[in-house]
């Protein structure tokens, strides 16, 4: 049985705005979920149903098999942590942790264990006295986990909350909230906009759009087998790139024709494709399995180099070829070794076909 | 009214006419509480030389045909005789002080428990018509007080409170000025402070008392002020609702006061100004920070 379960859940809003649409999703115990979308799609709106926040227009949602639309939050065993934190300007540290606990009129003596024990896991012992206003953003972070965790809660709820944090603090928050659900063998469902963010976090990740599930998988599936166009460019930075092609027979196997060029797919692929022969689809292609060449190669396609992003250890090359224009990644070593002119060669097997109507994977 | 001086430059033209303009205003505004102040320590003979018309047979032996009032900043004998008046042979005065906290207190403390329960509702429940019942206490707000004195008298007359304070302390206490600036103040607090009491286990009064009222003190110290001051200064409800002069508040005795008793007028202008002076000084800074949050500029 798994730990919270969505069936078929719906949130329309007055004036028939549909946020989320017919969502099913089960979560088991002790996984970190991560709902990832662009703005909009619905996947803050999908937390704060299971948090209790927002009533569900219809649908259900279970939590260790009990149904809890009509639960409230409270009842909930469910702890959450804000976007913006939401630490009590007024009250110290010590105070905001606690605020939970005494409402729930736990003993003095336990609440003082329960927060010397967290802040001691948090780093954050020395930050009981003062008041959130002086402490930094990862200090805030950390207490806004804190206060989540003194509740020993079963689920946990996070809304983008590493979004107010600059880069490298967010790297670092990102690994020790790992570090956190690995110590505190909870279920955790997070939520970003941030797809590199979903990649490094998540065990089970959901990508959203327009209050639709788009893809349920692990961060390997999402990005090796995208379901649709909109998660194959959605996750993966750069963005995949996407060229229009027609399927057509090239003896025993399947060629993809993008204008001028082809493209021949792998045995693998080519077998599953004998139905759309002659269809119009969308060739997808990762930057990173674009070889490039400073001179002609068999199969290799003419390209105009046209602006060389470096970026450390890699530089991403945006090309033109032939009218289509392609973004391909590059050991930053080896770019200044290209001419103006190059050769671009697609590795078929790490080619994705869509159907084009309707962009699901072929 | 808060202006802000950019500096320009140290000693430029600018700064320099700059500040001589708000020196200019400022002498303005300052002008009449000076001349109470220095007045009020002036011998109630001098202030009766300085402000009567009439000319005396002493005037007339003396040549002088025509008297004019005069405004002296200076006084030819400081003396505390005026403030012994008042406070020692005028118990009218202490009597009619009362009158005044009997209503600027109720009001003030009525109209903020309004205002909190109110603004909290309208900001924390969701609730259907509350955008449009808050369009109409936004547009009772901005009627002129003579527009509603009338109506006010009408429905004191209906619950016999006619002759009463209750006429001026109930109209007082439900006041939409005070709603509008609590809701506005309450709006810049986040709604995750809410959303995670909620979640923490609090109701709805543990919300108020415990998470939205410590974060709302310098709005409620700068509404206190703003009702207070203006019931303590009140006068034409004073006068459309009370008839017993012994139960009207002192800012309507003092508008009286020049005609006849103009050798104590300043002193009891100075007292009466006390006590809202001496809050708003006290509370200055959360007066500009409550008017600042609220949004109301």
């Amino acid at each position: 049985m798994p730990k919270l379960s969505l069936t078929n859940v719906s949130k329309i809003y007055p004036g028939d705005i549909v946020a989320v649409d017919n969502l099913s999703l089960d979560i088991e115990e002790r996984d970190f979920v991560v709902l990832v979308g662009p703005s909009g799609c619905g996947k803050s709106t999908t937390l704060r149903m299971i948090a209790g926040l927002e009533e569900i227009t219809s649908g259900d949602l279970f939590l260790d098999g009990r149904r809890i639309n009509d639960l409230p939050s409270k009842d909930r065993d469910i702890a959450m942590v804000f976007q913006n934190y939401a630490l009590y300007p007024h009250m110290s540290v010590y105070d905001n942790i606690a605020f939970g606990l005494k409402l729930r009129k736990t003993a003095k003596p336990e609440i003082k264990r329960r927060i010397d024990e967290t802040a001691r896991m948090l780093e954050i012992d020395q930050l009981l006295p003062r008041k959130p206003k002086t402490l930094s953003g990862g200090q805030r972070q950390r207490v806004a986990m804190g206060r989540a965790i003194v509740r020993k809660a079963n689920i946990f709820l996070l809304d983008e909350p590493l979004s107010n944090l600059d880069a490298a603090l967010r790297d670092q928050i990102r690994t020790e909230l790992i570090g956190f659900h690995q110590k505190l063998d909870a279920t955790f469902i997070y939520v970003t906009h941030d797809q590199t963010e979903a990649m490094t976090l998540g065990s089970k990740i959901v990508v959203m759009d327009e209050g639709v599930v788009q893809q349920v998988d692990s961060p390997f599936g999402v990005y090796n087998r995208p379901y649709n166009l909109f998660v194959a460019g959605f996750i993966g930075s750069p963005k995949m790139n996407f060229l229009p092609a027609r399927l057509e027979q090239n003896r025993e196997l399947v060629q993809a024709v993008c204008g001028a060029h082809c493209l021949t797919l792998s045995p693998e692929q080519s077998a599953g494709l004998q139905e759309y022969l002659g269809k119009e689809a969308t060739l997808g292609v990762r930057p990173e399995n674009i070889v490039l060449y400073r001179e002609e190669k068999p199969g290799a396609w003419l390209a105009r180099k046209e602006i060389v992003e470096m970026r450390g250890a890699d530089s991403l090359v945006h090309l033109d070829c032939g009218g289509f224009k392609l973004t391909a990644r590059q050991e930053s070593s080896l770019c200044g070794e290209l001419a103006e002119d190059c050769w671009v060669s697609l590795e078929g097997r790490q080619v994705h076909i869509f159907d084009k109507q309707s962009g699901i994977r072929l | 009214m808060v202006i802000d001086v950019k500096i320009v430059g140290k000693g430029s033209v600018h700064e320099k006419l700059l500040m001589g303009l708000v020196g200019v205003v400022a002498l303005i505004f300052l002008l009449p509480l000076v001349v109470t102040i220095v007045n009020s320590l002036m011998t109630e003979k001098e202030i009766t030389w300085n402000f009567t018309t009439q000319l005396t047979s002493f005037d007339l032996i003396a040549g002088i045909k025509e008297k004019f009032q005069q405004i002296k900043l200076i006084p030819q004998q400081v003396s505390l005789s005026q403030y012994n008046d008042v406070l020692l042979n005028q118990p009218a005065f202490l009597l009619l002080l009362l009158n005044s906290l009997k209503i600027a207190v109720p009001v003030t403390f009525g109209a903020l428990i309004v205002a909190l329960l109110s603004a909290y509702g309208f900001t924390v429940w969701k609730w259907k018509y509350k955008e449009i019942i808050f369009t109409v206490y936004i547009v009772v707000m901005l009627m002129p007080l003579q527009a509603v004195l009338v109506p006010n008298y009408i429905i004191a007359d209906m619950l016999h409170i006619k002759a009463n304070y209750l006429a001026i302390i109930l109209p007082g206490i439900f006041s939409p000025f005070g709603v509008f600036l609590m809701r506005q103040s309450m709006k810049f607090i986040p709604p995750a402070y809410f959303e995670a009491a909620h979640m923490d286990g609090a109701n709805h009064w543990q919300i108020f008392w415990r998470v939205v009222m410590p974060q709302l003190k310098s709005s409620i110290a700068a509404l206190c002020m703003l009702v207070f001051i203006e019931y303590w200064n009140l006068v034409e409800q004073a006068v459309i609702f009370i008839d017993d002069y012994t139960k009207e508040p002192l800012s309507v005795f003092l508008s009286r006061m020049g005609e006849g008793w103009m050798g104590i007028v300043f002193s009891a202008s100075c007292l009466y100004m006390f006590l809202p002076l001496w809050f708003l000084l006290l509370g200055q800074k959360d007066l500009e920070k409550g008017i600042e949050l609220s949004g109301v500029k």
